[in-house]
């Protein structure tokens, strides 16, 4: 008797609590599930368009994109958006959850990965909008390539971003040698970096050891007509990498790059590490829009330039998107969604407001518009992308699919090298024999 | 047992070296993540990390206070943590109680096994279910959904953990309690809930603290700041490539405390809970 009463009571009250909690269960459309309850008036006035946008990244990104997205809706009455911004870790965790469950966000900012969520059918083909709402032909074509998958196109690059040198000026000049030319070549690069650690004593090097670093390698190969990785397989041979660890050997011993113990214990990655900002390295690789951290840390003046041209001329890699804006499959506003996609990048005054929060801004035109206000860093990052996008080879990069395996790789193989714990040829077979099972390990995926 | 007073002290002292090599092992994190929320910015990350603070200073504290929602993250969670409490003590204890007493009846064996089966089930799994089931009830981004999803989680547990003491109560003093004229939910609220205080500190502990520390639930069914908790909250401490250490070790000793007091006040009952159940379980 009392079992059955307890039962019913349970029943009865965790029942009234699901009512309570959900008044506006009534509306079983998609947009009800939306994250803003007040949705309801939305069937009403046919007008209203209510979207979401999920992004992550630090406070201040937060802070001007709430903004950007408030510009938008002053401009288009009827359109409101809603803000899911969180930090990086788990973003793509939620995403996933959100895509399963057909209630993902209809923006979506996106980073390196949007192939594999057009492999899973959950991105906006953007192709019919592009041309009369969405204007991506300022950019560089790359830049649209990469988001573009089968002829559609799926995202907008939201910033861009290029591997690049970064050098001390202030450090040339207190050598008396010339900073680098755009076109400057492998011998240029030996020559300064050894006057410069001549000149200016023990202690101070011309460069860090760049053999440990996958760009500086990839734009190497590049300038003497190889490739890393195209349709897996690897397209360079042992000597070009034997020729590789060679050079930087014969700096090594000659005193004009940092040893390997400091290296080590100063790795140029870390920004407040780095020997470039105290003044006792004058070069060394990096993303070029790191500049900002690395020229707060110092007094000296800092540059970027590209990597030095070999017999068959620049190898740099063209610039790449770091983020892009995407839209959900499932919107049910394509259209509008197209229409702030545009906004974000094309509109000046949203361009002026987005900075370079998300890399440098992909139009020429915003760039120039954000120019007329920047600082001196600003310029030298704009100045560099530009210069970047005119002399990069018109080579539709590809990355090598199991890039972090890759990366480790090339680092103890340098290090090995660099510390003498084993010659360069026999480390470079080791490295060859490693990169060719990583090979086959991609090709298995 | 036999022991000479010199073996006696050896194992004395050898059982308190065990001891506190645990807790500074425990402690030591706890310790390291307040060092660094009085540091200045400039000295948290150095080539020789000390425990010793040239500048203390409260910096980070103010920033979290002042310059975050940190306490509407905290209300949110307090919220949200004392709604799963109250929520899965009511459940367990009707079904604690049915699964002590009515033994005799087909099933209620094998519904407590199941239940504590249903533990084994990584939380993570239940992501995607729990997200469409929100989803279709129009719970997404409210505190029901969280307590909702929280008190699944807890209920099998705290309804081991009471039934595992109500076994422990002799079955006389219901009889007596029954013959004076109780009903069946006064026999529950006027006589087993006071002797089984211990349990219920206990049980209750256990739903909090997991309410209150779940990450992946609380970031993926709320998106926006006016509902979110404390853990993803803090979580926005950290970017993609910078992270603002001195700050985020600041929230997490601040939504640290709340618990450390608890523990401090509730210990005592805490540890006769535990054992409690856990004996004759």
């Amino acid at each position: 008797m009392f079992n059955k009463k307890t039962i019913t009571m349970v029943l009865l009250a965790s029942m009234t609590m699901l009512a309570a909690c959900s008044k506006s269960a009534d509306n079983t459309n998609k947009e009800s599930a939306a994250s803003q309850p007040a949705a309801t008036s939305s069937a009403a006035s046919g007008k209203k368009v209510e979207l979401r946008m999920s992004w992550w990244g630090s406070d201040e990104r937060h802070e001007r994109t709430q903004k950007v997205i408030e510009l938008f809706e002053q401009k288009n009455p009827g359109v409101t958006i809603t803000g899911e911004y969180s930090g990086f870790d788990g973003y793509m965790d939620k995403l996933n959850t959100q895509i399963a469950a057909g209630n993902a966000p209809d923006l979506i900012q996106m980073g390196g990965n949007i192939k594999e969520y057009v492999d899973k059918k959950a991105l906006l083909d953007l192709t019919p909008y592009v041309g009369n709402v969405l204007h991506v032909d300022d950019f560089n074509g790359g830049l649209v390539k990469a988001a573009t998958f089968e002829d559609k196109l799926y995202g907008v690059t939201l910033g861009v971003s290029s591997s690049s040198l970064l050098y001390n000026a202030s450090m040339f000049e207190k050598a008396g040698v010339p900073l680098p030319a755009d076109n400057w070549t492998y011998d240029d690069f030996k020559t300064s970096v050894l006057q410069i650690a001549q000149k200016l004593g023990k202690g101070n090097y011309g460069s860090y050891d760049l053999s440990s670093d996958a760009a500086s390698l990839a734009s190497y190969l590049g300038s003497i007509g190889k490739e890393v990785y195209r349709d897996g397989e690897r397209h360079f041979d042992n000597q070009d990498l034997i020729n590789w660890f060679a050079m930087w050997d014969e700096l090594r011993k000659a005193g004009a790059i940092v040893p390997a113990d400091v290296q080590v214990a100063n790795p140029p990655t870390a920004v407040d590490k780095s020997l470039i900002v105290k003044g006792q390295v004058a070069i060394q690789s990096a993303s070029a829009s790191q500049i900002f951290g690395f020229q707060e840390l110092t007094q000296d003046k800092l540059g970027l330039t590209v990597y030095p041209n070999g017999p068959a001329g620049s190898g740099m890699v063209p610039p790449i998107s770091g983020q892009f804006i995407t839209s959900y499959s499932g919107t049910e506003h394509p259209e509008i969604v197209a229409k702030f996609m545009d906004f974000m990048v094309n509109d000046p005054e949203a361009g002026v407001i987005l900075g370079s929060t998300r890399g440098v801004p992909p139009s020429g035109k915003i760039r120039d518009a954000l120019a007329a206000q920047s600082t001196p860093v600003d310029k030298v990052l704009f100045d560099f992308i530009s210069l970047v996008s005119d002399t990069a080879p018109p080579v539709v990069f590809q990355q090598f699919p199991l890039d972090n395996e890759y990366i480790k790789l090339l680092q103890l193989t340098s290090e090995k090298i660099a510390f003498g714990a084993k010659p360069i040829d026999s480390s470079v077979e080791e490295f060859m024999k490693e990169m060719d099972k990583l090979l086959l390990k991609a090709k298995a995926q | 047992m036999l022991m000479s007073r010199r073996k006696q002290r050896f194992f004395k002292l050898l059982t308190y070296a065990v001891l506190l090599g645990f807790s500074v092992y425990c402690l030591l994190p706890f310790l390291w993540m307040f060092v660094t929320s009085i540091k200045p910015t400039d000295q948290i990350r150095t080539l020789n990390p000390s425990f010793w603070v040239d500048k203390p200073t409260w910096k980070h504290f103010d920033n979290v206070l002042n310059g975050s929602a940190f306490l509407t993250f905290f209300k949110n969670s307090l919220f949200v943590a004392l709604a799963t409490t109250v929520a899965s003590l009511i459940i367990s204890i009707f079904a604690g109680y049915a699964l002590s007493r009515y033994v005799r009846f087909k099933g209620v064996k094998l519904f407590s096994v199941a239940m504590l089966l249903s533990q084994m089930i990584p939380g993570v799994l239940l992501l995607i279910p729990l997200y469409l089931v929100m989803k279709n009830l129009s719970l997404i981004n409210t505190y029901a959904s969280l307590i909702l999803a929280y008190t699944t989680f807890t209920v099998p547990l705290c309804t081991f953990m009471m039934k595992s003491f109500f076994d422990t109560i002799a079955y006389e003093m219901e009889e007596s309690a029954e013959i004076d004229g109780c009903s069946r939910i006064g026999i529950i609220f006027r006589i087993l809930l006071p002797v089984s205080l211990p349990s219920l500190v206990a049980t209750s502990l256990f739903a909090f603290l997991n309410a209150w520390n779940e990450f992946m639930f609380g970031f993926v069914f709320i998106n926006d700041e006016a509902h979110r908790t404390l853990t993803p909250g803090i979580s926005l401490f950290k970017g993609l490539y910078q992270t603002d250490w001195g700050s985020m070790m600041a929230a997490s000793v601040l939504s640290v405390l709340p618990i450390v007091i608890i523990f401090v006040f509730l210990q005592r009952f805490l540890i006769e809970g535990m054992t409690a159940g856990s004996v004759k379980g």
